[in-house]
């Protein structure tokens, strides 16, 4: 019996308490010891040093685009769950926007098929309304028993009385509906209205589009009893709209995705399609507002969007260039470089919007460390450089704008069921 | 002084020497025109339209200037060309660059499309209207024509009316306009004036009447339909009466005001046919120091450096 011991890491409780040093024994893909003090003479143990290292439990990616079916050519669920197994993640959730579409219950159990020979559990979302056209409900209830964590139609609905119903009725599995504030309609703009836009003769979308949309969607929830997730927000605006909601009592809760805390609308200079983004980059005070928000808990949830494209897709003037951002390999990186060492923000609150708050709020088992059960963690080693290179993405999409910068901090081990599903740094 | 850019990409990033350069050689050229030009300069060129929007002036007057050079030029027609077939814009140059051109001259119906093929092709890139960004050659031929009124656009005052968010002539005419001094106001309905105008260097005039007696220069600017997804002008009439070109406005204005236009007119909207034809006016100078002034831009970039 091959048993592992992982020595002298924090484990980080999300739940503010001081983060403790917690050796893990590990066998057979079960946790059998924690506290454990390895005896040198046992020479079965394999030891493993992390210190200066964190342990963190069951790490959710919670808005992936897996492409498949339909779009294998920009990414897969084996090479997507490999690419985020291998960043730190144990779980995702996966957008409807297939092709087909996933919005019945068969789709969600093709999914749920599909993903049993991916690295790490998938939890699919379903569509709200029928091909995610906004204008039939969806069977919401039976991709629920199917196995569906949320529902989305990818973009905004657009009937204010449809999405009203899909609140409503969604209320009664108690089942999140995921509203993405904006359109995918290129003719409604491709970067952030303001100077920039102006100068570089783009079509701009006002982030006044965006807050209608969250201002709409509060005032929904707020009639319905439906359980809202706003994803992601962008905008000063946005952030103020959901902490008055929440102040309120309503039941809405949102999130946004790491890249908005470093690219703005003035890094769009020379058109680079890399950074088009579906909402756009906004502006620094956007940023801040963001940043205000993920400390007063006002965000409740950061996930990587993740968007893969083609090389092709992207390869074309900004205009025609697809939305979006390759997302699950950067994630952790991003978060910790940004939030971490640049915002100086705890980690038990770092980690609480990618493994408590999604598990919450997607129901999935909450993220601890059991005695006896095959566990999902993360070891992270808060500083280590990473150098972004095409070569270090594992996931079939390379459309990042952080090719060539250096990030401090990710993932050094990941566990997945009781299995060491990655062990080595991913960028080192 | 050298030139030292390899595109025409926009007027934003010349800087005031560089479109001195470009309008010295201009007015040399002017004073050639037509029977003393050099046709030798561009001999054994051969440079590409990749028209990608419909365009009768600009490329008609590019050609005059490139053949006027002794250099070749290359229609294509987009709708019988494999972009037809689905060929990315990226192969499209990247075959054409192969096949031994010496330039592309470019218009697209997308800002940034001729920085995009610049950035991979090897050989001059001339933009000629890329979106609602930049029509370099235009403001170039605006600011030209200008100058044939003027010793010095410094502190003269110039208004831009109409569609400016849509237009490109408007955002190449600003900048330019501005590195030589020039005061530029902006007028036309809120919902064609783009976000951040007045960071660009201008004034956003509120009303067409008060404005008009201080001006001296108005370039006035097509209403564009064919770019408005959703609608910003109730009606053509309501558009007449508050930023239409009538005679009875002009009454107001200065005696040696000089309007211009870009082209094509839609006479009695955002111009009555009378003042299109009335003494102000310099739309038919703008055409030729259109040929002009592509000569010059050409023979800069693709001529023997000096």
């Amino acid at each position: 019996m091959t048993k592992t011991v992982l020595l002298n890491a924090k484990l980080i409780k999300p739940d503010s308490k001081p983060p403790e040093t917690c050796n893990l024994l590990l066998a057979n893909g079960k946790l059998i010891g924690m506290g454990y003090i390895p005896d040198e003479a046992e020479d079965s143990v394999h030891q493993i040093d992390l210190q200066g290292c964190w342990i963190v439990p069951n790490i959710i990616d919670s808005f992936v685009q897996g492409c498949e079916p339909g779009f294998e050519n920009r990414d897969n669920l084996d090479s997507v769950s490999t690419a985020a197994a291998s960043a730190g993640i144990t779980g995702l959730i996966s957008s409807p926007e297939t092709y087909p579409v996933c919005d019945t219950p068969e789709m969600i159990q093709f999914i749920l098929n599909r993903a049993t020979s991916a690295t790490l559990p998938v939890y699919p979302l379903g569509g709200v309304t029928k091909q995610l056209q906004g204008s039939e409900l969806a069977e919401m209830g039976l991709m629920k028993k199917a196995g569906a964590v949320g529902f989305t139609d990818g973009a905004a609905i657009i009937s204010p009385s449809m999405m009203q119903n899909a609140l409503a009725y969604s209320a009664m599995f108690g089942t999140p509906i995921l509203s993405r504030p904006h359109s995918h309609n290129p003719e409604d703009g491709v970067m952030n209205d303001g100077y920039q836009s102006t100068i570089l003769g783009l079509k701009g979308v006002s982030s006044v589009i965006e807050e209608t949309l969250v201002a709409r969607d509060i005032q929904l929830a707020e009639k319905t009893g439906g359980k809202l997730h706003i994803f992601p927000i962008t905008t000063r605006g946005s952030v103020k709209l959901i902490r008055d909601a929440k102040q309120r009592g309503i039941q809405v809760t949102c999130g946004t995705a790491p890249h908005y805390l470093y690219l703005t609308d003035q890094d769009l200079e020379g058109y680079d399609t890399a950074k088009k983004a579906n909402p756009p980059f906004r502006t620094s005070d956007d940023q801040a507002a963001l940043i205000d928000g993920i400390k007063d808990g006002t965000i409740d949830i950061l996930a990587s969007d993740h968007q893969p494209h083609t090389i092709d897709d992207k390869r074309t003037d900004f205009t025609s260039a697809a939305f979006g951002i390759s997302g699950v390999d950067l994630f952790l990186p991003l978060i910790l470089n940004n939030l971490y060492h640049q915002h100086k923000i705890d980690p038990s609150l770092i980690f609480k919007l990618i493994s408590t708050n999604p598990a919450r709020l997607f129901s999935l088992s909450l993220p601890k460390l059991l005695l006896g059960s095959a566990p999902n963690f993360t070891i992270i080693d808060p500083a280590q450089d990473y150098t972004v290179t095409q070569d270090s993405l594992l996931s079939k999409g390379k459309n990042t704008p952080f090719i060539g910068q250096t990030l401090k901090g990710g993932a050094k081990i990941t566990v997945v069921n009781g299995k060491f599903v990655s062990n080595v740094l991913p960028f080192a | 002084m050298s030139w030292k850019h390899s595109h025409l990409l926009g007027l934003r990033t010349l800087d005031k020497e560089d479109l001195a350069r470009i309008l010295d050689k201009a007015a040399y050229l002017h004073s050639l025109y037509p029977d003393e030009l050099p046709e030798t300069t561009l001999q054994k060129k051969t440079l590409v339209h990749l028209f990608f929007e419909p365009s009768t002036r600009t490329r008609v007057s590019f050609d005059l200037a490139i053949k006027s050079l002794g250099a070749s030029s290359i229609q294509i027609n987009m709708e019988t060309s494999s972009v037809k077939k689905g060929e990315s814009l990226y192969d499209t140059v990247k075959n054409l660059e192969a096949m031994g051109v010496h330039g592309f001259i470019v218009r697209h119906r997308h800002g940034g499309v001729a920085e995009f093929i610049s950035k991979h092709v090897g050989i001059p890139v001339i933009n000629a209207g890329d979106g609602f960004n930049e029509h370099p050659t235009q403001g170039l031929l605006d600011i030209f024509t200008m100058l044939q009124h003027t010793d010095t656009l410094a502190g003269k005052k110039v208004l831009i009316l109409g569609d400016i968010a849509h237009s490109r002539v408007a955002r190449s005419n600003i900048w330019g306009l501005t590195k030589l001094g020039a005061e530029v106001f902006v007028c036309g309905p809120p919902t064609l004036m783009p976000s951040g105008i007045e960071q660009l260097g201008v004034k956003i005039a509120p009303s067409l009447d008060k404005i008009i007696p201080e001006l001296d220069f108005i370039n006035v600017l097509r209403v564009q339909y064919e770019r408005q997804e959703v609608q910003c002008i109730p009606s053509i009439r309501e558009y007449r009466a508050f930023f239409c070109l009538t005679q009875e406005r002009l009454k107001s204005a200065k005696k040696d005001l000089v309007i211009l236009h870009p082209g094509p007119i839609n006479r009695g909207i955002e111009m009555d046919s009378d003042v299109v034809d009335g003494p102000h006016n310099v739309i038919l100078d703008q055409v030729q120091n259109g040929i002009i002034t592509r000569m010059a831009v050409l023979s800069l970039l693709l001529g023997k450096k000096s």
